[in-house]
């Protein structure tokens, strides 16, 4: 094949990356900067696909692009829509900016060091990534090398990756929880305020989203399940799921859904997942390997002992499907009827 | 099972935690013991390591997760995560797990009172911060650090914010400072990634001293993740957001980040210094060495000073703990074998120290709401058994023998000295005497102003302890300074002397 153009779209991408993210810094509507910054997060995703990390690219438009702009809205829905800052004094600024100086001059001064862009022999190519290229497939029979990365070969890492979008989950609810009918802090009744439309009158989007919904997760659970051969996997999946019902609770209306998802539920599923991941975990040491050591369940799961390692990597990331899942729709629910779930955006 | 222990460690109070969160919508009240469960499981297994590696010819016990780093898998072992404990950390993880179970449960009364009605994962969120601590302390790789900084973090801001009001926004300064901490820390982890192709700590401190000494991308790196350390630490200038957080968070989440947090990331620092980089790579350059103590002894000044401004008996604490994390930066940063002896030796002193002051402050909280150094009167005759172990600490903090305070101060004085570093020395001795200044105004106010009990419609004074489930803790603690401080030649000799890297002569 020919040379790539590749740099001329490293250059496009890198002003409008520049472009949009010092636009973001500087709006004032707080709703269009997380568009802007929405924008931002897909661009990324483009360069991470120019760099080959497809898995990465997908995660970013999933979690960057998708719900953490929902979850931006939903925040605003209760707070505000115009950022007020205080001007800062110059002198401030003048130190800030020295501040951002330094630190970039020095960040740059090891740019020298680096090995080159794709360079063959440069310490990660020529020690780590051979070991992963050649024995993903003898140990694990998985052809996608990211997936068995990320829950096999340093599988620890993701499971408390899982732990920490738990935490994030629990955090919120346990920040913001409150319970509407105990809570004596009178707050302004948000919903006294109508907007100029009623949302949940359009007919149009309230069909449309019926109908996407269950297609929404049919590839999410396809990404989930497909994780081994093409990119993807529990994360994305998980988002993607998530997606789906948040896109209910937003073209209906939470209380729709929280009649089949309760918080109790919700809150439920959410720890279940990390309990599935850690259990599978648990399984190994009481058959006698390592914890994690998929290796040494194969007596209960089909094949030998590398597709032992592949059934278990599926398990596993059906837990952290789970969990993200869940814990996207629980944090959605917090942020969006400020702690009540009761109403919201 | 023996050989499962390092994992049992981290999977105590992890699995704890998520079976906390699963029975507290069945039966809240299970939460509790089942986190209890966890977290004593956790301390015992760290105990145990901790006898076999003193009982063993062993220098380090492995623990290869998922199975991989066997020779017939991978010849250089940097293809699976593995957790491994030394004579370093083994110390460290004994001390995080216990003091996390003691405040387990010394915080459980306080937590029904503060935080009624709220409490549903509070012990889930506790659980999973000490996890994430022991993860840091246990862990042989520098990206699994990351990823247990982020757990230990994450748990931390939501206890913070348990406080309700002011502690919200203390809680996001310090969201704010943690992450960008953990953001340099991370972004220095990719700078050692792109020089080394490994992330597994014992390869890189092959790797790094002998090839890369003049690699201009592995000390940025350096730089990066120290300063991430000391952000997260609240070293001098980036200590900011600590006594906000600290004094505005709820007694019980006080009581457990305020001893560990900080140490912890000091145990980081010194495991990146000594094991990744060794001490000649610090040595490489004088002038960053020199800076690094003049901010130490910046940090100690700042922390003393303060303290004595201080009206409220938890802000006093909170400024204490950026004074101590001078001493232990700056022991380290002397990178001579007292300097080092004092700085390791002073993370488990201080924990033990700061852990003990906390519990105190919980339990005179408990009993009079109060935390003002002026409605402290008399505490000697309401509290005697509390305000007894008040001074003790106290006496620690500021370094009498036999306490533990007193011996780490020795050592670092002693390293300092070693190095001619005065002004640190004149920093330690001063900061001694303001905590003196602080002990006799708290010995005024509590022993010296007896209460009169007429004013308050009573006969005779009531003596009223904090509950047993508070004082046994706080006792247990507050007496382990003292037993620290006798041990400390057993210590030294059979820990922290084999922690010590090899120090070039000068």
């Amino acid at each position: 094949m020919a040379e790539l153009p590749i740099w001329q779209y490293d250059t496009l991408f890198l002003i409008l990356v520049l472009l949009f993210g010092i636009t973001a810094l500087a709006m004032q509507n707080l709703m269009a900067a997380a568009i802007v910054f929405g924008a931002y997060s897909f661009l990324m995703c483009l360069i991470w696909t120019t760099m080959g990390a497809v898995d990465v690219a997908f995660t970013e438009a999933a979690v960057g692009a998708g719900v953490s702009t929902v979850f931006i809205f939903a925040t605003i829905y209760n707070t505000g829509v115009c950022a007020k800052p205080k001007n800062p004094r110059l002198a401030f600024k003048l130190f800030a900016g020295l501040i951002c100086f330094v630190t970039g001059a020095f960040l740059l001064s090891a740019l020298s060091d680096f090995p080159n862009w794709g360079d063959p022999y440069s310490p990660v190519n020529s020690t780590i990534s051979p070991y992963y290229i050649e024995n993903t497939i003898r140990d694990t029979h998985v052809p996608n090398i990211v997936t068995t990365v990320l829950a096999d070969y340093r599988g620890f890492d993701t499971l408390l990756e899982t732990a920490v979008v738990f935490i994030a989950c629990i955090a919120i609810y346990s920040i913001l929880r409150v319970d509407a009918a105990k809570s004596k802090v009178v707050e302004p009744d948000i919903v006294t305020s109508p907007p100029a439309y009623d949302p949940t009158d359009s007919l149009i989007i309230r069909q449309a989203s019926r109908i996407m919904v269950p297609f929404m997760q049919i590839f999410a659970l396809y990404v989930i399940a497909h994780g081994h051969y093409s990119p993807g996997g529990g994360f994305q999946g998980g988002v993607i799921l998530g997606a789906s019902i948040i896109l209910l609770c937003i073209s209906f209306d939470l209380k729709y859904v929280l009649r089949q998802w309760t918080e109790k539920k919700i809150m439920i599923l959410t720890s279940l997942g990390v309990l599935i991941f850690a259990t599978v975990g648990l399984a190994c040491v009481i058959m006698g390997g390592e914890y994690l050591n998929y290796e040494v369940l194969d007596p209960i799961l089909p094949g030998d002992k590398a597709y032992a390692r592949s059934h278990a990597i599926l398990l596993v990331e059906i837990g952290v499907g789970i969990t993200v899942m869940f814990s996207m729709i629980g944090i959605y629910i917090n942020l969006a009827s400020n702690g009540r779930f009761d109403r919201g955006l | 099972m023996i050989e499962h222990l390092p994992i049992l460690i981290i999977l105590g109070p992890l699995l704890g935690a998520v079976f906390a969160s699963l029975t507290s919508w069945y039966r809240p009240k299970l939460s509790f013991p089942v986190v209890i469960f966890g977290l004593a499981i956790s301390s015992l297994s760290a105990i145990l390591i901790v006898f076999k590696l003193a009982f063993s010819e062993l220098d380090v016990i492995h623990y290869q997760l998922g199975g991989w780093g066997t020779p017939e898998k991978d010849e250089y072992g940097i293809v699976g995560i593995q957790i491994s404990v030394d004579y370093l950390n083994g110390l460290i993880l004994a001390t995080v797990s216990t003091i996390g179970l003691l405040t387990a449960v010394f915080s459980t009364r306080s937590v029904e009172r503060e935080l009624t009605g709220q409490q549903r994962y509070f012990f889930s969120l506790f659980s999973l911060l000490v996890s994430g601590l022991l993860g840091i302390s246990i862990t042989g790789d520098i990206f699994n650090l990351y990823v247990f900084m982020e757990i230990a973090a994450l748990s931390s801001y939501a206890l913070i914010a348990y406080g309700k009001g002011r502690s919200y926004m203390a809680s996001f300064n310090y969201l704010m400072m943690g992450t960008m901490g953990a953001c340099l820390y991370l972004l220095g982890v990719g700078f050692v990634f792109v020089k080394t192709g490994t992330l597994n700590i014992e390869n890189l401190s092959q790797i790094i001293p002998q090839t890369l000494q003049n690699s201009q991308a592995v000390f940025v790196g350096f730089v990066l993740i120290m300063i991430g350390a000391w952000a997260k630490m609240a070293f001098f200038p980036l200590h900011g957001w600590l006594p906000n957080a600290y004094s505005y968070a709820p007694t019980a989440s006080g009581a457990l980040l305020a001893p560990l947090a900080t140490k912890v990331s000091v145990y980081a620092m010194l495991r990146i210094m000594i094991t990744v980089y060794s001490i000649d790579y610090v040595l490489k350059s004088p002038s960053i060495q020199s800076t690094v103590l003049l901010l130490s002894t910046i940090s100690i000044l700042v922390g003393s000073f303060f303290s004595i401004t201080q009206s409220n008996l938890r802000k006093i604490a909170c400024y204490f703990i950026i004074s101590e994390i001078g001493y232990m930066v700056g022991g380290a940063w002397l990178a001579n074998e007292p300097g080092l002896k004092g700085a390791i030796y002073h993370v488990v002193a201080d924990a033990a120290m700061t852990s003990a002051f906390f519990m105190i402050i919980g339990c005179i909280v408990y009993r009079t709401g109060q935390t003002e150094l002026k409605k402290l009167d008399g505490l000697f005759y309401k509290m005697p058994l509390t305000f007894v172990a008040l001074i003790i600490t106290m006496a620690a903090l500021i370094g009498v023998p036999p306490t533990c305070g007193f011996f780490s101060k020795f050592y670092l004085i002693q390293g300092a000295v070693q190095a001619g570093t005065w002004h640190f020395v004149i920093a330690l001795l001063i900061s001694s005497l303001i905590k003196a200044i602080i002990l006799f105004r708290i010995i005024e106010i509590g022993y010296n102003k007896v209460p009169n009990p007429a004013k308050e419609g009573n006969k005779t004074i009531t003596r009223e302890e904090a509950p047993l489930s508070m004082l046994i803790p706080t006792l247990i603690v507050t007496l382990s300074l003292i037993l620290i401080g006798l041990f400390t030649d057993k210590l030294v000799t059979n820990f922290i002397a084999k922690a010590l890297p090899e120090i070039p002569s000068l």
